[in-house]
């Protein structure tokens, strides 16, 4: 074997182990990453977040919370659970980037309802989320971490 | 009657189910139990755990069961935990020796409301966190009974219980939580509870032994550095704990930097609340004594007041059996700092109840000479005359230790019901600090040592002027320019620093030009460009997983080195084409590292991260790094100008940034959100991607900062004249 064939067979060799053994970046989808942002990635100890009520605005004026209000704190868990201090439990959805749905059943009642907010914003301290009410009025909640 | 072919049929039967449950029964009681369980019962006989095992139901564990764990041995108990072993058949827990693994973590809300957590006769031994109840965990209650700690090796706690998750304040259920009859004896942590005061954990601590713990810090005495330490805060009104008929005797702080003991070690307490009750303990024989030993509002104005009188005069007769205290044959105390330099004619020990010293070996260890490490130890004979719960030990042998200091042990003592009773040391202390003086003289003269004999050394034949001879060659052709491929792994801060395959492999590129100095020496200058990458989730830290941050840096790198070429750089001949060599150098590196928000790539260092724009007095890192490294070739010499080969070199770079994760505190949502840095939510994420609570902690440890990667790969060189 000639020289150069030496060094191509060997530089070849080299070079396709190499690619093949290099990382891959794999990209998380808007949907995801709001999901993660939400509720944890589901790796250790970020298997749930839990948020802490902090402002509250009717219409785009802001309405006074009393201190037993601003301690309401709602835990999202990574595989869909949600609970929140008001007793209730459940499950929530986002299949729609910034549509969240809570599904949970109300305790004395026993009745299951649901409960589409939209997601205003969401970072890694904050979330804000608003509904419309069935008098018409658009109802925006702030929400802190509280992990 | 049965002919023959049925007796034979029936022997092979027997036969059978004899090897059959044989082998079922050693296969039961010797096994490694790994991965996940609904429920887990582990039975009587020798089990391992080498690796995270969770039980997700209840986890059963009977008497006569001995599970060793080894590093990163970690059993996980979501549900019901009842291990309960008898007085005279206990369940043993404990380290591998030189490899031990970590403990029990008590985690999660249990969805069965009545599962409790029942510990009773069971040793936990040479572990690293025996017991430790993770933030946000809940059971109906936990009973921890008649057990022994001894000699854990963790530095961080025995038992460490944190708080119950955040809602449950909504809840009116509680936990009675409780620690009752424990030996704590030869640990190097301490028990930590975050909330001693608490509306949701009735703690109690009763008539449990704290005896001859080291918890280990620095040298200054605080909170955390006490064998039992917690919080009392006012913001909590329901329950007040009940700590009371404890003992605490022989419990210090050892400083992690001489391995000496700084101070009596026994109780600390912070938080806004204005007392906490310690009343009706044995912490010492009198009031000055105790002090000592209580980090409290005497010596922090912000922390609660320890009322600890009336105390106990005497520990408690049942109480885990223990010696308390050691006096002189004239019955005055033994201080803790005493210096032996002659033997002791005897001394009086006095226990809290009866103490079988039968089986008891007495040794007496002292250093041979004034400076070095040799020591020699004694067994020592003695009497032993009782009175009640006093023995006087009267030494009948003699001993002549030339006055150099000493200590004596105790060891294999037991009490009349054959319980463990822990070793007695006298004199240890001040042994421990000339232990230390000897350790400074031994490493100065060893450094002397090594000075020496390279002075002395006397040139042989193939000396160093004979290796490295000049090369007399005209310039161009001392010149080989190569090209090289492969692969970079990161592993500074964020990295798997246990598997080195299981972190991030990145393209590698570069250029070398090689200049032959001397027959064996040759001077190098490589340009590599390559990328760093890396994730918190590829570690099996747990701290590192929790952590979760992310990164990606290209790198451009220029870097001179030096090279010890093993075969002479005059010949070439077919018998020695394979060629290694070794060098060192410097490296000169441009990084930029990012990461992905939302689907967008970010700089990190602008951001400011750590809070760098949050801080006037504080800037952002530069992006321009030293480094140093270490690297090895090995050629394969084709023919005279070609060759082609496999290189590897360690850097280490004087940058903590290369990942963005220096050794700074997090910083604050509020600093970040008011700093002038741009992209205030990606800056957030980046700064604390699982948006745990982390106040007052560190993004990577302040010891333990620096970056560093591995280069390895092939190259092609070429020698371009004659």
């Amino acid at each position: 074997m000639s020289v150069k064939n030496t060094i191509l067979i060997f530089a070849m060799t080299a070079a396709i182990f190499v690619m093949a053994s290099c990382s891959k970046t794999v990209a998380t989808t808007p949907i995801q990453f709001q999901k993660q942002l939400l509720s944890g990635t589901g790796t250790f100890q970020n298997t749930q977040h839990t948020w802490q009520l902090d402002s509250t605005k009717v219409n785009g004026v802001n309405f006074a919370l009393t201190t037993l209000q601003k301690n309401f704190k709602k835990t999202y868990t990574f595989d869909g659970g949600y609970s929140d201090t008001d007793n209730y439990s459940g499950k929530w959805e986002i299949n729609t980037l910034g549509k969240l749905k809570e599904t949970f059943i109300y305790k004395t009642t026993n009745k299951q309802d649901s409960t589409v907010y939209d997601i205003v914003s969401i970072n890694s301290v904050q979330l804000s989320i608003s509904k419309k009410s069935t008098s018409g009025q658009v109802i925006s909640y702030s929400f802190k971490i509280a992990n | 009657m049965m002919n023959r072919s049925k007796y034979i049929r029936f022997f092979l039967v027997t036969m059978t189910m004899v090897i059959f449950i044989t082998l079922s029964v050693k296969g039961m009681a010797q096994d490694t139990i790994a991965g996940n369980y609904t429920t887990l019962v582990i039975k009587s006989g020798l089990h391992f755990i080498k690796e995270s095992v969770t039980v997700k139901g209840k986890l059963e564990i009977q008497a006569g069961a001995k599970i060793e764990f080894s590093d990163p041995g970690i059993l996980v108990c979501e549900g019901e935990v009842s291990i309960k072993g008898e007085r005279s058949n206990k369940v043993e827990i404990y380290g591998k020796l030189k490899n031990e693994g970590v403990g029990l973590v008590i985690r999660g809300i249990d969805s069965i409301t009545t599962s409790k957590v029942e510990i009773s006769n069971t040793i936990f031994k040479g572990l690293q966190l025996p017991l430790f109840f993770d933030f946000g965990w809940k059971r109906a209650a936990v009973n921890i009974e008649d057990n022994n700690f001894i000699n854990n090796i963790g530095k961080v706690s025995v038992i460490q219980v944190l708080n119950p998750p955040f809602n449950f304040n909504m809840d009116s259920s509680s936990i009675d939580f409780k620690i009752k009859h424990n030996l704590f004896s030869g640990n190097s942590a301490a028990i930590y509870f975050e909330d001693l005061k608490s509306d949701h954990v009735n703690i109690e601590v009763t008539k449990n032994t704290f005896y001859g713990n080291n918890v280990y810090g620095y040298k200054n005495y605080n909170i955390s550095t006490n064998v039992f330490y917690g919080r009392m805060d006012q913001l909590f009104t329901r329950f007040i704990p009940v700590i009371e008929n404890n003992s605490f005797a022989f419990n210090y702080l050892i400083d992690n930097f001489t391995d000496t003991v700084v101070h009596v070690a026994n109780f600390g307490v912070y938080g806004t609340d204005k007392q906490i009750n310690l009343r009706n303990n044995y912490l010492g024989a009198n009031k000055d004594q105790i002090l000592k030993g209580i980090h409290d509002q005497v010596l922090n104005y912000n922390a609660p007041k320890v009322e600890f009188e009336p105390f106990l005069s005497l520990p408690g007769q049942d109480n885990p059996s223990h010696i308390f205290a050691i006096n002189n044959l004239d019955n005055s105390p033994l201080p803790d700092s005493l210096k032996i330099l002659e033997p002791l004619k005897g001394f009086i020990l006095k226990a809290n109840n009866n103490v079988d010293y039968s089986k008891a070996v007495l040794t007496y260890s002292y250093f041979k000479d004034d400076t070095s490490l040799k020591r020699i130890d004694t067994a020592v004979s003695y009497d032993i005359q009782p009175s009640g719960l006093e023995t006087k030990f009267t030494i009948t042998k003699a001993l002549n230790s030339a006055k150099k200091i000493g200590y004596y042990n105790l060891s294999k003592t037991s009490n009349s019901n054959g319980d463990f009773v822990p070793d007695v040391n006298i004199g240890h202390n001040a042994y421990l600090i000339d232990l230390r003086r000897r350790n400074i003289i031994a490493e100065l003269q060893k450094d002397k040592k090594s000075n020496d004999s390279i002075r002395k050394q006397s040139p042989p034949a193939d000396s160093l002027k004979n290796i490295f001879q000049k090369i007399e060659a005209p310039l161009k052709s001392k010149i080989e320019v190569s090209l090289l491929t492969g692969g970079s792994i990161f592993t500074g801060t964020i990295s798997n620093k246990g598997n080195l395959f299981s972190n991030d492999m990145n393209l590698l590129f570069g250029v070398n030009i090689n200049y032959t100095l001397y027959s064996n020496l040759s001077a190098s200058l490589n340009i590599e460009s390559f990328k760093l990458s890396n994730s918190d989730a590829k570690s099996n830290n747990n701290e590192q997983l929790a952590r979760g941050m992310t990164f990606s840096t290209t790198m451009l790198g220029i870097s001179p080195s030096i090279n010890y070429d093993f075969v002479d750089n005059r010949l070439y001949t077919k018998a020695r084409r394979i060629r290694p060599s070794i060098g060192l150098g410097l490296d000169i590196v441009s990084f930029t590292p990012t990461g992905i928000y939302n689907g967008t790539v970010y700089n990190l260092q602008p951001l400011g991260t750590a809070g760098q724009f949050a801080d006037s007095t504080k800037k952002a890192y530069s992006t321009l790094a030293f480094g140093y490294f270490l690297n090895f070739k090995v050629k394969y010499q084709i023919n005279r100008f070609n060759s082609v080969g496999l290189h590897l070199s360690y850097h280490w770079s004087m940058s903590n940034y290369l990942d963005d994760v220096g050794p700074d505190p997090y910083p604050s949502t509020a600093s970040i959100l008011n700093s002038k840095g741009p992209n205030k939510d990606a800056a957030l994420f980046f700064s604390n991607p699982t948006s745990r609570n982390v106040v007052g902690q560190y993004r990577n440890s302040p010891t333990d900062a620096q970056d560093s990667y591995l280069n390895f790969g092939i190259f092609y060189s070429r020698r371009l004249f004659k």
